[in-house]
């Protein structure tokens, strides 16, 4: 296929220099003739006319002429491989390979190496975690947030084993998200098997605009396979206040 | 035994190494992280704000030389409000309320956070007040200042106009 286009594209070239080299030939012959004309103009008669018709031979003397300033004009002359491949060579290019290619199979095959960058990216996260943070010692903490009728969350911090693994202040950003549905991820670390403590500490801002401050506690244990667990905020609608709650997923 | 002692003071010494040394970030690189509270109703944090070029400053409400910059700093964030260039004036004071005081007795009209725990002073590792730097669009350390003249206004009025134009 590309050999067929490349012999057209190549024909298509032939045919637009014969036809350039053709009409410049002609306007170099009408020029001539114009001159070998005009000077005799009055004095010509039809016989002549036909006469100088007939002497056409001397009009052709023109074409080495036009022949010598055709350098001239091949230098104008812009390769149709240029345009079409951008080079004037298209065999053994990269770029013309390229150019050869319907849009539609580069945009898919653009498509499926985003993807593979995207799989390798996914892979390479989830090895540096195995790597990092076993299973046998994995501990997740989230935090999921849906109390915004009655607290406005500024920070939580964690505390397991009365040791301090995280501090975390909200940005306006983030609460939009949280409201939206966002569970976030607060904490990933080792723990090693055995009974353990978690504490979180919730700042913000409570009903009628007071600061409010909570503690929830729980006390979990650590098994050999990750564990999750969740800080949640809720609306308490009876109460009117916000309720904490940790929460194991298995 | 004494190998065993060797050990752990090298082993101390290695972690203890990075606090010991810890220096101010250099231009060029990447600003360190951080998020504070904020004297509006949210807490901001630097790496959500690329896009817009952020002048930091260091100051506390007992810092004498410290009005010239903050004033200078006003001036220039009114300039070029609206090429997107932020300015925060982090405090170093302990109690909010002497911030707040300073506030409302000379009128600052920019935007504070609290650093009350100096974690973040200390990330910059900040010895003089005030102290600033400028984050680009990007989030890279463009300039860090010690220090403030009243001829440095012209420095900053440079800079950001020529990153305002990048």
């Amino acid at each position: 296929m590309n050999a067929i286009n490349h012999k057209l594209a190549r024909l298509f070239s032939a045919l637009l220099l014969v036809s350039l080299c053709s009409l410049s030939t002609a306007a170099d012959l009408e020029e001539t003739v114009d001159l070998d004309v005009g000077d005799d103009l009055e004095f010509i008669e039809i016989d002549d006319i036909l006469d100088e018709e007939a002497s056409a031979p001397a009009a052709t003397v023109a074409i080495p002429k036009a022949n010598l300033e055709a350098p001239a004009e091949e230098e104008e002359f812009v390769d149709l491989n240029m345009i079409l491949y951008g080079t004037e060579n298209p065999n053994g290019d990269t770029q013309t390979a390229m150019a050869d290619k319907d849009p539609e199979t580069m945009q898919q095959e653009m498509q499926s190496l985003k993807e593979k960058i995207l799989q390798v990216n996914r892979d390479l996260f989830i090895l540096e975690e195995d790597l990092l943070f076993p299973s046998s010692t994995q501990v997740n903490v989230f935090v999921s947030y849906d109390a915004l009728e009655y607290f406005q969350l500024d920070g939580v911090s964690l505390k397991i084993n009365d040791r301090p693994i995280s501090n975390h202040l909200y940005t306006e950003r983030e609460l939009k998200a949280m409201n939206r549905g966002a569970v976030q991820r607060l904490f990933t670390g080792n723990l090693p098997v055995g009974e353990h403590e978690l504490v979180a500490v919730v700042t913000g801002v409570g009903p009628e605009g007071r600061d409010y401050k909570r503690a929830v506690s729980m006390a979990f244990e650590k098994t050999s396979g990750t564990k999750y667990i969740e800080l949640t905020i809720e609306g308490d609608d009876l109460r009117k206040q916000p309720g904490f709650r940790l929460k194991q997923w298995e | 035994m004494l190998r065993t002692l060797n050990c752990i003071i090298i082993g101390l010494a290695i972690l203890v190494s990075p606090i010991a040394f810890a220096k101010k970030p250099p231009i060029g690189d990447k600003a360190p992280d951080f998020t504070l509270h904020s004297d509006g109703p949210h807490n901001l944090r630097l790496s959500e704000q690329k896009g817009y070029i952020v002048a930091v400053v260091f100051w506390a409400s007992w810092c004498r030389s410290c009005p010239v910059q903050l004033k200078a700093l006003e001036q220039l964030q009114k300039k070029y409000a609206d090429f997107g260039v932020k300015v925060w004036a982090i405090t170093l004071d302990k109690n909010r309320a002497d911030t707040q005081h300073y506030q409302e007795h000379k009128g600052l009209a920019l935007t504070v956070l609290y650093d009350e725990t100096f974690v973040v002073s200390e990330r910059y590792d900040i010895d003089d007040l005030p102290s600033s730097f400028i984050v680009d669009r990007d989030g890279v350390i463009r300039h860090l200042q010690n220090g403030f003249e009243p001829t440095d206004v012209n420095t900053f009025d440079t800079l950001l106009q020529s990153l305002v134009s990048e």
